[in-house]
């Protein structure tokens, strides 16, 4: 479906017809496009019973990207020094650790490490 | 430049403080991460690219090839202590490294697995070092058209090989193609598939995406398993016996067909694409258990199964980076994280290599060389600390890992943007492996993307756009036949 979708409407609308003779700019992504679809038809005949979902795993990996997602903004608003602490925090007590000198290690001694690896050592700027 | 001199000058750029340095940090970061488990070289290669732009072209490759085979020792040493893989293709040392352990012969254990890994290793880069410039030099005779179906090749060995659904497989390169295609058409400068956000111009940033999808991802789906308890103490001195911690030369010795063997299996298996060190490492423990006279003890702590193991998997390291050199197809991902960084640095591989850049590659074979000398050195010494490093909470390790995939991929793009595509790609990853979509092809595809579409485009420019002007080009006829027929074979083989 999504293979059709890409085919029919998004690589059209988002390639321009360019001056080439044989490939087209369009031409290599709608190749892709057809390829993952051959794929995904193919796949629907191998499909078994064995390619079901864990909803366990599922859920509890969902809550890691949701707290990615939710640190990526917050590093885009107040920068990596102040919310990794925060990430490395969370990650851990999600991740169910509740020793305090471990999550002492992952949330300051971490960050901090980086820090110095980055800005100090390369000269490199952290976001 | 002669050839000669240039040999002469590569292996000089090794011996720099700055080249052992990274060869020694690589190996010791990627013993030390391989030994916890769950994690490996691939995570130390990939969050180390961005790093490694801060230094010059063989210093930072030089650190990824110490990574590379640091992990090949790393892995072993909790599959010995604790019965627990550090990665994949360990598992089958933990069928005689962990009874051995267990049998007061911890000691002898780790030992032979630092021996008979660098043997395999050193082997395995002795062949890369002879074959791959004769490979090139083939690969020089040919054209536009024939390096397109070498492509298509192996992307069909890949896909057919990796994972258990050749549907999965052949959807995952197609979509590792179409991401490839975002950025400007390299025909003709179009910009394309940028959905308007410009910094896309340039293509996706190749090192966040492979952090997310390869790190990342494994990261997030480890943190929903790990554990908060301490893995249970090996006692490393249970046996008073002396001969129960030494390993003798003549030990050694007795296995030295089978390491031999191990080698060949994973130099051959490692140069192919696609099949990986866990296949090697299975192929060599049952095939030295076949061979042995006695082999009543294989798999309650007999040190040839051992020795086959090892060597078998740490051959492939070396080999890997054949197609890579000769061809500039990699692979494996971890040949995949090279090629990386080798364009983050501006170094196309590829035949061309030994001619335009002959100095850097004669580097790269001595930077493998000295990496197996070190390797050994940090693995005999060092698995003391490694041991103690496995018993460290993973999710301390893990969350660490995340914070330097952020900071990485930020600083290898500049900003925030990367870090978008980090998260972008993270969620790619998670539901691939979820779903087992395999990802290797899709690293693959997406890096050699580019060069697939010029390839393409050149071969059609040659044959007039016409398919039957392909009766012109008989190598590249015989190799989109094999591509058919080897995708045809793995599909048939699965139902």
């Amino acid at each position: 479906m999504l293979a059709i979708i890409a085919v029919t409407v998004v690589i059209p609308a988002n390639t321009e017809e360019g001056f080439g003779v044989f490939v087209l700019p369009k031409t290599m992504p709608t190749a892709a496009a057809i390829v993952i679809g051959l794929g995904a038809l193919i796949a629907l005949f191998e499909a078994s019973g064995e390619d079901a979902l864990h909803v366990g795993t599922t859920m509890r990996v969902s809550l890691f990207v949701l707290l990615l997602v939710a640190s990526s903004l917050a590093i885009g608003q107040i920068g990596f020094k102040l919310a990794a602490p925060f990430l490395g925090l969370s990650v851990m007590m999600l991740a169910g650790e509740r020793r305090w000198l471990w999550l002492s290690v992952g949330s300051l001694g971490m960050p901090l490490a980086i820090w110095l690896l980055f800005e100090v050592l390369l000269g490199r700027p952290l976001p | 430049m002669p050839l000669f001199a240039e040999l002469l000058q590569g292996l000089a750029d090794v011996f720099t403080l700055a080249v052992l340095l990274a060869i020694l940090a690589g190996v010791a970061i990627s013993q030390f991460v391989g030994a916890l488990p769950g994690i490996g070289p691939v995570m130390v290669m990939a969050v180390a690219i961005p790093y490694t732009l801060a230094f010059d072209p063989i210093v930072g490759i030089s650190f990824l090839l110490g990574a590379m085979k640091g992990g090949t020792i790393g892995g072993a040493i909790p599959a010995i202590l604790f019965n627990t893989p550090g990665t994949p293709d360990t598992a089958m040392t933990t069928l005689d490294g962990y009874p051995m352990a267990q049998n007061g012969k911890a000691k002898k254990a780790l030992r032979m697995a630092v021996f008979s890994s660098v043997t395999g290793d050193t082997f395995s880069d002795i062949v890369l070092i002879t074959v791959s410039a004769p490979l090139a030099l083939i690969a020089l005779r040919m054209g536009p058209v024939e390096i397109f179906s070498l492509m298509v090749l192996a992307f069909a060995v890949i896909a057919g090989l990796s994972g258990k659904s050749i549907g999965k497989a052949i959807s995952a390169a197609g979509l590792g193609l179409l991401l490839a295609t975002v950025g400007l058409d390299p025909e003709d400068g179009t910009p394309r598939l940028y959905f308007g956000v410009f910094e896309l111009f340039d293509g996706i940033p190749k090192v966040p995406l492979a952090i997310g999808v390869l790190v990342m991802a494994e990261v997030l789906h480890r943190l929903t398993q790990v554990g908060t308890a301490d893995p249970p103490a090996v006692d490393l001195n249970a046996s008073n016996d002396p001969a129960d911690h030494q390993l003798t030369f003549a030990e050694y010795w007795a296995c030295r067909y089978i390491m031999f063997r191990g080698a060949i299996i994973g130099t051959l298996i490692g140069a192919l694409p696609g099949i990986g060190s866990t296949a090697a490492a299975t192929l060599s423990y049952t095939t030295a258990r076949e061979a042995a006279k006695d082999h009543s003890g294989f798999g309650k702590g007999d040190i040839r199964g051992l020795a086959a193991v090892e060597s078998a998997n740490s051959a492939v390291a070396g080999s890997n980076l054949i197609p890579l050199l000769s061809l500039g197809i990699p692979g494996s991902v971890t040949a995949a994280l090279v090629l990386s960084a080798m364009l983050v640095h501006g170094i196309q591989p590829g035949p061309l290599i030994f001619e335009q850049q002959g100095r850097l590659v004669y580097g790269i074979f001595g930077a493998m060389l000295v990496a197996n000398v070190i390797n050994f050195a940090i693995g005999l010494f060092g698995w003391r600390l490694w041991a103690r490093v496995a018993a460290a909470p993973q999710t301390v390790i893990f969350a660490s890992a995340i914070l330097l995939c952020i900071a990485g991929s930020s600083v290898v793009t500049g900003g925030i943007f990367g870090l978008v595509v980090l998260i972008g790609a993270t969620v790619l990853g998670v539901v691939m492996k979820l779903l087992d979509f395999p990802v290797i092809i899709f690293i693959i595809t997406f890096f050699l993307g580019r060069q697939f579409e010029r390839s393409y485009g050149q071969m059609l420019t040659l044959t007039e756009g016409n398919p039957a002007n392909l009766i012109e080009f008989p190598v590249a006829i015989a190799l989109l036949t094999l591509a058919f027929a080897f995708l045809s074979l793995f599909a048939i083989r699965r139902r």
